[in-house]
């Protein structure tokens, strides 16, 4: 009987050990790779967002769900806490800063760097009065789904019928990874604006076409009974599929490379310098490394779980992945500690030689200080990109000081304390200030009070912004006390903040939230040839060298310091006088070169005659002991 | 930089923990010390006020001072902008110390030249050395070896300024890669290091307090 027993317990154990053995080793088909480098076929069915396969005869016929249809041969619960869709993720660190989304409001003279990722200078969507649906109808454009959404905790209560309509906005995988050319990220991005949501990645497949537009549905408008919509010339979403494109079995061919091309992460990671010495697309240089032939992803690698490696200095330590400290770029070109094996040169990088460059320079300046972003001039550029300007979607504004005005290069410390060259953006946004905490207004408050001022006067447009005088901004502001009076109004802009003194005169004074939110900028990298330091120190050492000299544009609506410069040095822990002597320095350094030189050679000659005489000396004293 | 911090400060301790002992070694009481010390500020400042030193002798006695007097100016002014960040901070030379330093180096190299050229044969060795040499430490620490020793300073500085010179030619040229670079800083940082201590051993000699006679060779 014991014997029975402690056989029945030991089966018992065996079955339990087996089970978790096979639960922790089971992987998705395709996630686990053997070793073959050819690219796999991606010949699949495709399935809706029920999980139903997708029939050319099912009525309606529904847009396929990247999401059930990749995820039968891949983890998608592991890749959807990716680094492209984790950004409301509260436990992921968010790293160094990056660019934010930034909402413009020309009405309401605004433009606002907003995140769910908690980079300083920037505000939660939330701030602003932006619920997740308002936010992805906003900058969905050029988000590849995923994060906020799919997350239903996320979703405002008061947008759950538009969820409803909409349907939610999963992870778009082809946005990454379809090579095929009929692959539309423009029109992805114009089916999310219309709120297209479970539309958006069928349509931009290539092989569906989507019409009508669920933003424009009536809240209980229904995928299956086809509620009619309010107004009849509204059409409800609609999915037809390129026959051709399945085959006998209803599979459908993805070309599906391991390395996308850069054209396809360019969708969403563009941007274009507007420089007056090269105005045309043809004059202007691409980033180093792609015209070697490199891809992205070469450098910007993942793993299943989408953790892009994103590049900078300190990385490593930050996310604790030590691998990224090896395809930073001095990771790549110059290695990274002693290891067993040699980690520099990947991919043929070539290792720097940094001939007569003082190595203070490599402590106190970052790669990308000299060799990245638009070589620096007398005044600082504008840089439209593209998830701030819309970059690539239909309609956007194509003018070259379309709002928001992002500037660059700025070269400023980052937070590891070295120069590097930043874009740059002056907030712009009417808040209330309690004590010294300023919190942004919804610009739907704001807008129809900035609109009584532009109401009364339509000529006073300079560039793209609104132009707003004292006497507008105090009109604003004392509205909006009207609103509440337990608050200060202030108006934020120029780098300044704005609000109604005592007298009720505007006072302008110094704020943290006025100060410009900056982001580094590592691309496009510029050849050797091309990078700061090349024709010598007075490249960053002269006295108007624009490093330190150059002219930050300001931008803003405030007429007063409407597109007012500021010094770099501004931006700089030095100040312009310290950095003018330094520079002043060079002006002399070849004549003192010169100085040096001939004193060493004397001094060298004085040395040898009397060390030539001493030693003859010696040799005398020794031959006359003997 | 750690590492030559540490090295710099030890030297440095070490050279002055040396003086102090001698001076007390040799006048027996912290109060003569303090008072030799006083002394000797004040002579500086006498001299400096006055301009004592150099209203006296011929022309070239005149030269001589001047230059000796901005060589040790042109000195000081680099031990402190050169040694005060390594030392005090951790950090590397920069903004207005480095504009003085790089300014003020020139001047150095030139003067320490011509303090070469006019004191190399009256500070030449000689047989006289010769005969100290084989007597040292046979009869104490006397005049002669004082003069000796200001002399081997002397030399030392002039050999000294040779890799300090060198090393910031050097750097100046686009000759040398990162490492290069670094080892040239290294090798002028300690170059740097050895001429100051030599130098203000020589400081020292010319002030040394020899109870017979305190007159020095200036």
């Amino acid at each position: 009987m014991t014997a029975m027993k402690s056989s029945f317990i030991l089966l018992a154990l065996s079955s339990l050990c087996a089970a978790v053995v096979s639960s922790q080793t089971q992987e998705n088909v395709g996630d686990v790779a053997d070793g073959n480098k050819s690219i796999p076929v991606h010949l699949i069915k495709i399935y809706d967002e029920f999980d139903h396969l997708i029939k050319l005869d099912d009525k309606p016929l529904l847009p396929f769900s990247p999401k059930q249809t990749c995820r039968k041969c891949h983890e998608y619960e592991k890749i959807r806490r990716g680094w492209h869709f984790n950004a409301a993720d509260s436990g992921v660190n968010p790293g160094r800063q990056g660019e934010p989304w930034i909402y413009v409001d020309r009405q309401a003279a605004t433009q606002i760097p907003l995140s769910y990722r908690r980079w300083k200078g920037t505000y939660p969507p939330a701030a602003l009065g932006f619920s997740t649906l308002k936010f992805l109808s906003t900058f969905g454009r050029h988000l590849p789904g995923g994060g906020v959404g799919e997350s239903e905790g996320a979703q405002d209560l008061n947008d759950y019928a538009r969820w409803q309509v909409s349907g939610n906005l999963e992870i778009n995988c082809q946005s990454c990874h379809n090579n095929d050319p009929g692959q539309n990220p423009a029109e992805y991005g114009v089916q999310v604006l219309r709120q297209n949501f479970r539309w958006a990645a069928a349509a931009s497949s290539g092989f569906a076409t989507v019409q009508g537009s669920a933003g424009e549905m009536p809240d209980n408008f229904d995928l299956y009974s086809a509620v009619p919509p309010e107004k009849s010339n509204f059409l409800p979403p609609t999915t037809t599929y390129n026959k051709s494109r399945f085959d006998v079995a209803g599979k459908v061919l993805f070309s599906v490379p391991r390395k996308m091309p850069p054209a396809q992460c360019s969708f969403c990671h563009s941007s274009k310098v507007i420089n007056p010495r090269l105005p045309d697309r043809w004059e202007a240089e691409e980033d180093v490394h792609i015209a070697a032939g490199m891809t992205c992803a070469d450098c910007h690698r993942n793993g299943l779980d989408h953790q892009m490696i994103r590049g900078y200095e300190g990385e490593a330590a930050m996310t604790g992945k030590p691998a990224a400290a090896s395809l930073t770029c001095k990771g790549c070109h110059l290695g990274h500690g002693e290891g067993a094996v040699p980690s520099e040169g990947r991919r043929g990088a070539p290792r720097p030689l940094h001939l007569g460059i003082p190595p203070v320079h490599f402590e106190k300046l970052a790669c990308t200080a000299c060799h990245s972003g638009p070589w620096p001039s007398d005044n600082t550029l504008r840089v439209k990109t593209s998830r701030a300007h819309a970059l690539g979607i239909p309609k956007a504004d194509k003018a070259d000081n379309a709002l928001p005005h992002i500037m660059t290069p700025v070269f400023m410390k980052q937070s590891d304390g070295s120069y590097a060259p930043h874009n740059v953006l002056w907030p712009a946004f009417w808040a209330y200030r309690h004590q010294n905490e300023v919190v942004p207004l919804p610009t739907d408050l704001v807008r129809p009070l900035v609109a009584e001022i532009f109401a009364n006067d339509t000529t006073r447009t300079v560039g793209r912004w609104p132009v707003l005088r004292d006497t507008d901004i105090l009109h604003v502001l004392q509205r909006l006390r009207q609103r509440d009076s337990t608050a200060t109004p202030v108006y934020i802009a120029a780098g300044k903040l704005f609000q109604a003194d005592r007298y009720g005169k505007l006072e302008m004074i110094d704020h943290e939230a006025a100060g410009p939110y900056a982001w580094p900028v590592a691309h496009d990298v510029r050849s050797k040839a091309q990078s700061l330091g090349i024709r010598g120190c007075a490249d960053c050492h002269a006295t108007d060298a624009p490093f330190h000299f150059g002219s930050v544009l300001i931008g803003s609506p405030y007429v007063v310091r409407l597109d007012s410069m500021a010094r770099m040095t501004t931006y700089q822990d030095k100040s312009a006088i310290s950095a003018w002597l330094f520079s002043l320095s060079f002006l002399f350094r070849p004549g003192l070169k010169v100085l040096i030189i001939a004193s060493f050679l004397l001094n060298a000659l004085v040395v040898l005659i009397y060390a030539m005489r001493g030693l003859a000396t010696i040799i005398q004293k020794l031959a006359a002991e003997e | 930089m750690t590492i030559f911090r540490i090295i710099s400060a030890l030297a440095l301790l070490i050279l002055l923990g040396a003086i102090t002992f001698d001076l007390k070694l040799r006048l027996k009481e912290w109060k003569s010390v303090r008072m030799f010390l006083s002394d000797q500020m004040r002579n500086l400042i006498l001299v400096a006020k006055e301009k004592k030193g150099l209203d006296t002798g011929t022309t070239a006695a005149r030269i001589r001072s001047i230059v000796y007097a901005s060589t040790l100016l042109c000195f000081l002014l680099l031990a402190v902008t050169g040694f005060v960040p390594i030392l005090f901070v951790g950090d590397h030379l920069t903004g207005i110390l480095l504009v003085i330093h790089v300014t003020v180096a020139p001047f150095f190299a030139l003067s320490l030249s011509a303090l070469g050229l006019l004191w190399a044969h009256a500070l030449r060795f000689d047989g006289e050395e010769w005969r100290i040499l084989h007597d040292i430490g046979k009869a104490g620490i006397g005049e002669e070896t004082i003069r000796f020793a200001s002399k081997m300073a002397f030399w030392l500085t002039l050999l000294l300024s040779l890799p300090l010179m060198l090393t910031v030619i050097l750097e100046l040229f686009p000759l040398f890669g990162t490492e290069g670079e670094e080892f040239l800083i290294r090798l002028h940082g300690y170059s740097a290091l050895c001429l100051m201590l030599v130098a203000v051993t020589h400081l020292y000699c010319t002030r040394y307090p020899v109870q017979t006679n305190t007159q020095n060779h200036l």
